[in-house]
């Protein structure tokens, strides 16, 4: 069983952020591995560890920074990784990178494809079902469970609805499986996992390497184009001087938060029967009950 | 597809009602569409009655396309993506909007692979450029930046939408009778290659809170751990979840994994009840953003009403075993 995980390179956006709004480009000094594209490394280690014969291929596409990404992914388990780097590559959005990918998981056998169901920078999710459309072959997405069937040829996934509701799937390779949040805790690699991780050797695939020519550059090309970028915070309209009972980070974070909008609330008086009654009525509204 | 023009709309029935979210985007792209002065269209897919779609008409719909087929009742990822981009080749349109629901963050990707065309997801704000062009807003980079995307290349242009950034508006007055045309879609079964072996709903007092369309919370006001029971009660009527302030965590009334605030979970659930909470910036900067949000507390000052959109001044005690029970009765009585 041949297992590709798709592992995108990203700012680390919990961290502090910089918004460039001029070059319209967020950057970090701390650069790590999408979360959820490591989940997937884990649940294709997992994988690996349950069947024989079996091997974890992990494939980025980035600058030379991606070459740390491939391996922190090596120590987290995977047995090889391909880099793909091409200057024509790069700046290109997830519609361009979804499309290289495919090409370059052509390239070795697969059985099962795995990656996150979106980058935690862009948030697009586009990736998985690019990769499934240019194969031909099947994707399954927002999965939480992946359980391998006794006779190892098919799967058995759980997927997230809504309001908690989950939907169970069997599956059969090749496949494409796309994680979403919660489905497992990345392993902390060894110190051995990440010395051997070091002696690796990465394969590189370059435009040429993945069979593009210069002609039908739309093949690759960008569907999207980002026009403007502006921080999500809201501006702080008023002077707000947070609770000195709290701790010293707490208030930072408070006083960067910027406050609260006030809002219009409408009040409601009667007895608690009629309350209720308005309770009830407005949940029939909402379609809570 | 550089003819392309118009508006339409995917959009999701639930029980022979359309979901907020799809009345929504009727009203967002009735606005768009009147803006590019072209026609809005809306797909409606498998069992949904004449009499369900009259209505359409008056909130702006100029065509309704629905594909009738009963392979299509229940959603199937690879048909619907077939039948759809099938339609979507055929008609047209400028633009396209979708609901950001399971079904609509599975989809509109696919779409997107299919017709070989830029989707912008997440979306929380739409608006044209001077060129006609849709400039699509969405959060990115952990929601801390607001990015703003157009679909250069392809068309159409495919945003997929948030429900809580779209709201139904009063809408409607546009006494327009909206031209149905029913499409049988062919389907070809062998298409379908998962199989769907069931679904689970899972205990909502197991859910992640971040997934709880509806919250009940409880704070200090609640005052002993019988009293808690009333919360658990509620939330258990109403289908929802229950979290707490850190005090009714901190007294040992409920388990901190329910824990809403700094130390604890961000939600945003469609409502959340807020009963017997001060409102304290720690706790009120993690649920802020919920689509609706109510307040009992017996004190009439407290902070927690600034961000209530309801509030009532009453003993949580006296009010919510009322709520529990006409809620009951409300649908017993079905």
């Amino acid at each position: 069983m041949n297992v590709t995980v798709l592992a995108k390179q990203i700012p680390d956006v919990e961290g502090h952020l910089e918004i460039d709004r001029a070059s319209r480009v967020v950057s970090s000094q701390n650069i790590i591995v999408n979360p959820l594209d490591m989940s997937a490394l884990e649940e294709a280690v997992r994988i690996r560890e349950q069947l024989q014969n079996s091997s974890a291929t992990v494939i980025s596409l980035g600058t030379v920074k991606a070459v740390k990404a491939l391996r922190d992914c090596l120590s987290g388990g995977a047995d090889e990784a391909v880099h793909v780097h091409d200057p024509a590559f790069d700046r290109r959005d997830s519609h361009a990178t979804g499309r290289i990918l495919a090409k370059a998981i052509a390239l070795q056998p697969y059985d099962i494809i795995l990656c996150g169901q979106r980058s935690a920078d862009t948030q697009a999710g586009v990736t998985g079902a690019l990769v499934a459309e240019q194969l031909g072959i099947p994707l399954v997405t927002d999965v939480v469970k992946i359980e391998l069937k006794p006779d190892a040829s098919d799967l058995v996934l759980t997927r997230k609805l809504e309001a908690g509701k989950r939907e169970v799937l069997e599956v059969s390779a090749p496949i494409v499986i796309s994680v979403g949040s919660g489905i497992n805790e990345p392993r902390y690699p060894s110190l051995r996992a990440i010395k051997d991780a070091k002696k690796k050797l990465i394969k590189t695939y370059d435009l040429k390497a993945l069979g593009y020519t210069d002609e039908g550059t739309d093949i690759y090309g960008s569907m999207t184009r980002v026009v403007e970028i502006s921080s999500a915070r809201p501006a702080l309209q008023r002077l707000f001087i947070p609770d000195s009972t709290f701790p010293a980070a707490t208030r930072v974070y408070l006083l960067m938060g910027g406050g609260i909008s006030e809002k219009k609330t409408k009040m409601i008086a009667g007895s608690p029967e009629e309350i209720a009654s308005q309770f009830v009525d407005l949940f029939t509204e909402r379609r809570i009950i | 597809m550089s003819n392309s023009k118009g508006v339409m709309v995917i959009t999701e029935w639930s029980e022979e009602r359309l979901r907020d979210i799809s009345l929504a985007l009727i009203g967002e792209g009735r606005r768009i569409a009147d803006e590019l002065k072209q026609e809005l269209n809306a797909v409606v897919i498998g069992d949904v009655g004449e009499t369900a779609l009259a209505p359409l008409g008056e909130h702006g719909v100029d065509k309704i396309y629905h594909l009738d087929n009963p392979a299509l009742v229940d959603y199937s990822a690879e048909l619907y993506t077939d039948a759809i981009s099938s339609l979507i080749k055929d008609a047209e349109p400028a633009i396209v909007l979708c609901g950001s629901t399971a079904i609509g963050k599975d989809l509109c990707p696919r779409l997107a692979a299919r017709l070989k065309t830029g989707l912008v997801s997440g979306c929380i704000s739409l608006k044209l450029d001077e060129d006609g062009l849709l400039l699509q807003t969405k959060p990115t980079h952990g929601n801390k930046v607001h990015s703003t995307i157009v679909c250069s290349v392809g068309r159409p242009q495919i945003a997929c939408c948030e429900s809580m950034a779209f709201r139904v508006n009063d809408g409607g007055g546009y006494h327009r009778r909206a031209e149905i045309l029913r499409i049988t879609p062919d389907i070809h079964h062998e298409r379908k290659r998962v199989r769907t072996t069931g679904i689970m709903t899972m205990d909502p007092m197991s859910i992640d809170l971040a997934e709880a369309e509806v919250i009940v919370a409880g704070g200090r006001g609640v005052g002993s751990a019988e009293n808690f029971r009333l919360i658990e009660d509620l939330a258990e009527t109403l289908g929802g979840c229950v979290a707490a302030s850190r005090m009714a965590v901190d007294a040992g009334w409920v388990s901190s994994d329910k824990l809403v605030g700094l130390t604890g979970k961000s939600v945003a659930p469609r409502l959340y009840i807020a009963c017997g909470i001060s409102g304290a910036l720690h706790h009120t900067l993690s649920m802020k953003d919920s689509g609706k949000i109510i307040a009992i507390n017996n004190d009439g000052n407290a902070p927690i009403f600034r961000i209530a959109d309801i509030g009532i001044v009453g003993d949580l005690k006296e009010v919510i075993p009322r709520i529990i029970e006409q809620t009951r009765q409300r649908k017993d009585s079905r």
